[in-house]
């Protein structure tokens, strides 16, 4: 279609896009790794501890109910049974001193980099002008250790990604600085020329509120 | 609220109260509603069986409550179409209002339901990213409206500083001559004509192409299911009519073993007939009179049969594109072709967030049957100005292949989730089949243990049959994943006996990670995982200095492009 073709290709003039040599990028390679915060692994454990409390409660219970009939033919079904949670409970009691300090973020200019894993290590990569929002939160044993979990949502992720055991500080300046870089590349972009007028952007807010505020009255309606 | 300064933390009024309630009651209604549905619905039933003098009432009473809500909600549904916005409002207890600025309207999809094309009159859904809802919605209004629209928004989002409002002007002219067209209704043809000289029509399917998606479509879980069924049917038929039956087997037996076999071969070929049949009749419900064609910077398609589904979507909004092409489409030569807007592919059970469990019904437009030069053709029109060399047909020469040791992961990784899970599923299984047992005099205990029996029997011959399997599957999987990669986007080609191709421009992602296994990390490989609004594309077992490269360049690319990725 003879009308489109100018349309598409960009902003003449304006859009200028150099060829950037991958090695100029700046890498991951020499970087200083923020480690988690220090009571974090200690956090899991107790949690893993009251985790392993419960199970072993609920199989104990198990095992006087109904087991015993099943025992009659499967002698070897027991032993297995416990084996198998001894196992797992061990595991997860000792597996955050191992897991945890292999953890850590650096907050770079750009962007978050989080890197996890014991044996699939993982850096993943989170662009401040892609986040659409943040949120903090903490569970009481958290708290109790002084640690809140940051979790930063961009466009369409579903649950976000998850940064567990930052200092609940540490977590909060986190916060607010994402948030002012949100905020900034807002500012950014709508002076950019290939974006929408600037108005654009403030009825794009309310929109979003008065959206919410609309599908939770409709959801009641409709019971 | 008594304000306590602009800067403070401020509680909402008490009676909130109410509504956080109301939000949990809903969250253990989203969770656990449908367990007590059907409880109440047995016990409603068993309730009303017993009193058949309260059914008459009950369906009255329901009956009447649904006409007297419908007939409100028309009341006050209202909506008003202004220069830059659309209002909607309605609710008749919660009264509702939508204010929906054009720019952030993603597509617009024009469906008719079979009432609304005899009545000449249509439904327009409006998509805007992040959170769709049933609120962006006008039922049953007149074409008129929907153009207008159309062209409002149009208009609106191409009012950018590179002269598109002109064409926009034109597609609004366009529109209006089109008007009278539509207003006559189902008119196919005539409006077929006033399309191809609006816009660019890329493709109408025929009734030809129309019976090969039929074929190609996925009919063999169906054929499964449906062959389980007749086969339980037979059983159950065997107890209660063993006589038919009985003669039937005699005259089975007596004919002797080849005859029997071609006896069920001939039942199952006929099952499969049904079954061909079936899916050809829905290819041709849904995909009827299938036209798609572009126009300014959007592609818009329209097809079917009974209720006919427009989808829009703006160049500039596509986040990926996704090509699909199985074994049957590739001795036909076609492909099948997405292009995802923001949010298009959202697993319905991310908990959390509300908003995101919405977003799951936003339309993605596709194209079901794409020839080569098709698939080519909408990829330059995504991929135009950036990314022009990304390729997405799946024998484009221009992938590499990844390293070869992702034979031995993919075969590893078919053993140890493919095996236990098949081992879980034999037990539901085996325990389904115990329960199906019936009898008055069995011994639940040595029920149980043949079940156990059973399944072991079963997980053993699963387990084997893995093995033998596993190195084939792994070599497949790496045949089919390959990745090409230019300045500006990258493609990644994934499979095992289908291909599908996943292509997207670097500055649309939204995170980038990159894993390393330990085997991985031996051989100085790792795997790349791109985020998109819509999905992910992930290219296992590259070069770990080229992943690292990549990765670098794409956040490079997201900060630095000046361009909107929505």
């Amino acid at each position: 279609m003879a009308d489109s073709t100018p349309v598409d290709t960009g902003v003449p003039g304006m859009f200028v896009n150099p060829v950037v040599p991958l090695d100029s990028l700046p890498g991951t390679e020499s970087l200083e790794w923020t480690p988690l915060h220090p009571r974090f692994a200690r956090r899991l454990q107790v949690g893993a501890l009251i985790r392993a409390v419960l199970i072993v409660g609920a199989w104990t219970a198990f095992h006087l109910r109904v087991l015993p009939f099943i025992a009659e033919r499967l002698p070897w079904l027991p032993v297995f049974a416990w084996a198998i949670i001894g196992a797992f409970c061990l595991w997860s009691l000792l597996w955050p001193a191992v897991a945890v300090p292999r953890r850590g973020y650096v907050v770079r200019d750009k962007d978050l980099l989080y890197k996890s894993g014991v044996l699939w290590r993982s850096v993943k990569a989170f662009p401040f002008n892609r986040v659409q929002h943040t949120k903090l939160d903490s569970t009481p044993l958290d708290r109790r250790f002084g640690l809140a979990s940051l979790s930063v949502f961009p466009a369409g992720a579903g649950a976000g990604h998850r940064i567990r055991g930052l200092g609940q500080e540490t977590a909060e300046r986190l916060r607010v600085y994402i948030s002012e870089r949100i905020e900034a590349d807002g500012d950014a972009e709508s002076n950019d020329t290939d974006a929408a007028p600037a108005p654009a952007e403030d009825s794009e807010v309310n929109s979003e509120t008065n959206w919410e505020t609309n599908s939770e009255g409709a959801g009641d309606s409709g019971q | 609220m008594n304000p306590p300064g602009p800067g403070a933390w401020q509680r909402t009024s008490p009676v909130a109260i109410v509504f956080f309630v109301g939000k949990s009651a809903k969250w253990v209604y989203d969770r656990y509603g449908m367990f007590g549905q059907v409880v109440a619905a047995i016990g409603v039933t068993a309730f009303l069986l017993r009193n058949p003098q309260y059914t008459v009432l009950a369906v009255l009473t329901a009956l009447l409550t649904v006409a007297l809500v419908g007939g409100l909600q028309y009341w006050f549904f209202r909506f008003r179409i202004e220069d830059d916005r659309i209002l909607i409002r309605q609710g008749v207890v919660n009264r509702a209002a939508v204010d929906l600025p054009f720019d952030r309207i993603q597509g617009i999809n024009v469906n008719r339901r079979p009432i609304e094309r005899i009545l000449g009159l249509v439904t327009v859904v409006l998509d805007t990213p992040g959170s769709i809802s049933a609120e962006g919605q006008l039922p049953t209004v007149d074409p008129e409206i929907a153009e207008q629209l159309l062209a409002k928004v149009a208009e609106h989002q191409a009012d950018g500083p590179e002269g598109g409002a002109g064409t926009a002007r034109d597609l609004d002219a366009a529109e209006r001559d089109r008007t009278p067209d539509e207003a006559e209704g189902p008119a196919t043809g005539a409006r077929g004509d006033a399309e191809r000289a609006r816009g660019e029509v890329l493709q109408e399917l025929a009734s030809r192409d129309l019976f090969r998606m039929g074929l190609v479509s996925r009919g063999f879980v169906l054929y499964g299911l449906l062959l389980l069924v007749v086969a339980r049917q037979v059983d159950v038929a065997t107890d209660a009519a063993l006589g038919a039956f009985g003669a039937v087997r005699d005259a089975l037996g007596s004919l002797g073993a080849l005859a029997a076999a071609v006896a069920v071969a001939a039942l199952a070929l006929g099952l499969l007939v049904v079954v061909v049949a079936a899916r050809v009749a829905s290819a041709f419900v849904r995909h009827h009179g299938y036209t798609l064609w572009r126009e300014g910077r959007s592609y818009r398609s329209r097809a079917g049969l009974f209720t006919r589904k427009e989808a829009v979507v703006r160049i500039r909004k596509v986040q990926q594109l996704d090509v699909y092409q199985g074994a049957v489409y590739r001795i036909f030569g076609r492909h099948r072709l997405a292009l995802p807007p923001i949010g298009g592919s959202l697993d319905a059970d991310d908990d959390d967030d509300e908003r995101t469990r919405e977003t799951v019904d936003v339309d993605t437009l596709g194209v079901p049957w794409a020839d080569s030069a098709l698939v080519e053709r909408i990829r330059s029109g995504v991929f135009r100005g950036e990314g022009e060399r990304l390729a997405a047909l799946p024998d484009d020469e221009a992938f590499t292949r990844v390293s070869r040791l992702y034979i031995r992961a993919a075969a590893l990784r078919f053993l140890f989730v493919g095996v236990p899970a098949g081992i879980f599923l034999l037990f539901i299984l085996s325990y389904m089949v115990a329960a199906s047992w019936r009898g008055e005099d069995v011994d639940r205990s040595v029920l149980f243990m043949h079940q156990l029996q059973g399944w072991g029997a079963a997980s053993a011959i699963w387990a084997a049959l893995s093995v033998v399997l596993a190195a084939p599957v792994g070599w497949l999987r790496w045949r089919a994943t390959a990745y090409m990669h230019d300045d500006d986007g990258l493609s990644c080609r994934t499979g095992l006996i289908g291909y599908s191709v996943e292509a997207f421009l670097f500055r649309k992602a939204q995170g980038v990670t990159v894993t390393q296994s330990p085997l991985q990390r031996r051989h100085g490989l790792a795997t790349l995982e791109v985020e998109t609004a819509c999905g992910s594309v992930t290219v296992p077992y590259i070069e770990h200095a080229l992943v690292c490269a990549l990765r670098d360049l794409i956040v490079y690319k997201v900060e630095s492009s000046r361009r909107r990725w929505y």
